[in-house]
């Protein structure tokens, strides 16, 4: 009787064993990093050009103007909000009144027309998300959109995957802050000690082991 | 397709009534004026001419089928694009993504009804019974939830008319 296999079968069917396990295993490791990568989850990428080259840079750093003077609604509502027209005119309206660079808002003023921003900082829309009750409960803007006050032009400094979102809701202690340091940039927790983090959780009033549940922020 | 000259019926209707069996058109265009038609067709979509000279069931298939499979491809793109258009100047008390409620009515069955009228932005988007109106004291029926439908009919004016003349 003849053979059916020849003798190399044996090597081909462990070479092909070999070739599928490790397809599986790199798609799988390809797919997970490709889901944390920058391109994927848009951090630290530079957004699409905006109408005016806002820098925060200098309004936060350099000038000391507050987030809340322009995100007025950060605290009050879903949304941080983007100022109106209006609100940058408070003081472009005395201040740089000729710049070429702010044409676009000077114009959005005399026409009554939106300046056109692209959105920076974007959660999909299967996520419940609220500023406000982020804001009441000491959680700081640097938190998750970064040492705004080092971008020249703003982008997305940190990743708003779900992972992100969950180490904080999982223990938010560490990275709390007393209510008057909220919108401050430079603050960190220093040495801070456990007892002075829980301390904070109670003060607040925060109840941690409920802000992992599903419909905290799937709704 | 521009012509200059208006859509004869009667000539549709002759050459309709003349055909025998089944025959698909898509246009009343088709009908009346071949030749034409024909000429504008092959010199717009060189490639869909062949198909309705001779309109093959595999080939309109494979034509379905692709647009099926591209209609797909609109779900993708750059989402992450998403535009941000800040008032110019802020309504007063206006927190952009909480709704505002107002107390206000609607006409139905010529009779007034007292609601609630919940806006996002500005746009009403549902109507409910006024809790602090004694008539409804919060309770409302089916036309009521549909009413704010009508503010978004098509059908609807889409400004205030004054002899038929926009106005405010």
């Amino acid at each position: 009787m003849t053979q059916i296999f020849s003798s190399a079968a044996d090597t081909w069917i462990r070479l092909f064993l070999l070739g599928a396990a490790a397809l599986v295993t790199g798609g799988t490791a390809a797919a997970i990093a490709f889901a944390r990568s920058d391109y994927y989850t848009g951090a630290r990428i530079h957004p699409s050009p905006q109408p005016v080259p806002f820098s925060h840079q200098h309004h936060v750093a350099g000038l000391g103007v507050d987030c809340r003077y322009c995100h007025a609604d950060v605290d009050q509502g879903p949304r941080a909000g983007l100022p109106p027209t209006h609100t940058c005119m408070s003081c472009h309206s005395q201040i740089w009144t000729s710049a070429p660079m702010l044409a676009p808002v000077r114009q959005s003023l005399a026409d009554d027309k939106s300046l056109t921003w692209h959105r920076v900082a974007r959660l999909p829309q299967y996520v419940y998300f609220r500023h406000d009750i982020h804001v009441a409960k000491g959680v700081g803007c640097a938190s998750c959109h970064g040492r705004v006050d080092r971008m020249a032009l703003t982008f997305q400094a940190l990743p708003f995957t779900m992972e992100f979102c969950l180490d904080c809701h999982r223990d938010p202690a560490p990275r709390l802050r007393p209510p008057d340091r909220i919108t401050d940039m430079t603050w960190s927790p220093g040495d801070r000690s456990r007892q002075a983090s829980d301390e904070l959780v109670k003060q607040y009033g925060i109840r941690v082991g409920d802000l992992t549940y599903c419909y905290v922020c799937h709704r | 397709m521009t012509r200059d000259r208006g859509f004869d019926f009667a000539e549709a209707r002759r050459r309709l009534a003349g055909s025998q069996g089944r025959r698909f058109w898509s246009s009343l265009e088709e009908i009346i004026d071949q030749d034409e038609f024909r000429a504008w067709l092959t010199a717009e979509f060189p490639s869909a001419a062949a198909v309705l000279r001779e309109p093959e069931r595999r080939h309109v298939l494979k034509l379905m089928g692709a647009s099926l499979l591209l209609a797909g491809l609109t779900g993708c793109g750059d989402d992450r694009v998403d535009l941000a258009l800040p008032y110019v100047n802020s309504p007063e008390a206006m927190v952009p993504g909480v709704p505002r409620l107002y107390a206000t009515a609607i006409p139905f069955e010529g009779y007034i009804q007292p609601v609630l009228a919940t806006t996002h932005a500005g746009r009403p988007t549902k109507l409910d019974g006024n809790p602090q109106h004694p008539v409804s004291t919060g309770a409302s029926d089916p036309f009521t939830q549909a009413a704010v439908l009508q503010l978004y009919d098509p059908d609807r004016s889409q400004t205030p008319l004054r002899d038929d003349v926009p106005a405010t």
